[in-house]
């Protein structure tokens, strides 16, 4: 967040908002390949060193068609967001064929070391729950010592797929809220 | 959240705390219908547009007595107590009965988010709970409920609660919440 100054004189909008971004973007689609799901959030090149940290939350659900289909969740980060973490890989079964489920995705960044060769932890937890209240389920997953280079520019974003597109399944995001924590 | 205003001089305290409220008051009981169970937390009219976000997050347990029971989690907002979104409802899958004589320490994360401003407007309205057994020996997979988009007025006064209920009173099993925070995050 920002950081303020006894006495300083700021705006109404500095200070009556938090420090999260938001994204109100809807992403929905059918993807069979991993395509990105939420905005793609920018971390400027120098802007973090060790300790600093980052929470991306995304919100949204999947619709599925009368077939169960699998479906993969993963996380971006890195130049471009193009260093993927795996955080869901559910099962055909797992969401019941012609179920809505509603999903709340939290990615955690952490920068455990600076520098050119700095490394950072990435962590997911993706909690999904039918309407109707017949199934749901919590996965989480992570990469722990993931090289990261803060002197570069960096993003994170979430990435989704389904494993098939029989039934045409509907996923959609509604919001991403992007989060700067230290 | 506190109004500050235009070219206001505060100190360094108010500045550098998170933008969170939070709520102590104990919200204690054995509801068997939708009840309030945390601050009705105020979000003025005209204060917030499209892409505005705050986060309700409650802190709580509940103590079974002799039998088991389920519970139904909900959220209410916008300008009166009529719309509401249940996070899951007693005797589901999504939250099972919790056992007879077990604690259960809970956590209840909502997130609000303006997807278009104005009268006609529009918003995401999404919770979970997850909760673990003490002594910490098992859990349920968390609970998740939404709807979107949903109406939301920005112009008017409108509010965001916690509601819960137990699906009987058989045991006198008691749930209490200790508090709430509220954040506006944009």
């Amino acid at each position: 967040m920002a950081l303020f100054f006894a006495g300083q004189i700021v705006t109404d909008g500095e200070l009556n908002s938090g420090s999260a971004q938001v994204d109100t973007t809807a992403f929905t689609g059918t993807p069979v390949a991993l395509t990105q799901f939420s905005k793609l959030w920018d971390i400027p090149a120098g802007s973090s060193g060790a300790g600093s940290s980052w929470r991306l939350n995304v919100l949204g659900k999947s619709v599925l068609g009368t077939t169960a289909v699998g479906q993969n969740f993963f996380i971006g980060f890195g130049p471009a967001g193009g260093t993927q973490v795996q955080i869901v890989d559910m099962a055909g079964g797992d969401q019941p064929a012609s179920s809505t489920w509603w999903f709340i995705i939290v990615i955690h960044l952490v920068i455990n070391a600076g520098g050119t060769s700095g490394n950072a932890s990435v962590f997911g937890t993706a909690s999904g729950a039918a309407v109707g209240g017949t199934s749901n389920l919590t996965w989480t997953n992570g990469s722990v010592a993931a090289s990261y280079n803060p002197t570069v520019s960096n993003k994170l974003q979430f990435l989704f797929t389904y494993q098939a597109a029989t039934g045409t399944p509907v996923f959609t995001s509604y919001a991403s809220v992007f989060e700067r924590m230290s | 959240m506190t109004g500050y205003n235009a070219q206001q001089i505060i100190n360094d305290f108010n500045l550098n705390a998170n933008g969170a409220q939070v709520d102590n008051t104990q919200y204690s009981g054995t509801p068997t219908t939708s009840t309030k169970f945390s601050n009705a937390w105020d979000i003025g009219p005209g204060v917030s547009a499209a892409n505005s976000c705050w986060r309700l997050t409650v802190i709580g347990q509940t103590v079974m007595g002799t039998s088991s029971l389920g519970q139904t989690w909900s959220l209410v907002f916008g300008p009166t107590i009529t719309s509401s979104i249940n996070i899951c409802v007693s005797g589901t899958t999504n939250y099972p009965a919790q056992p007879a004589s077990s604690t259960w320490i809970w956590t209840a994360t909502a997130f609000l988010v303006v997807l278009t401003g104005g009268a006609a407007g529009t918003c995401i309205v999404i919770g979970r709970v997850d909760a673990g057994q003490v002594p910490n020996n098992s859990s349920i997979d968390a609970a998740v409920g939404g709807v979107a988009p949903a109406a939301w007025n920005t112009t008017t006064d409108n509010t965001l609660t916690f509601f819960t209920n137990m699906s009987g009173s058989t045991g006198t099993p008691v749930i209490t919440t200790f508090c709430s925070s509220f954040e506006r995050l944009s």
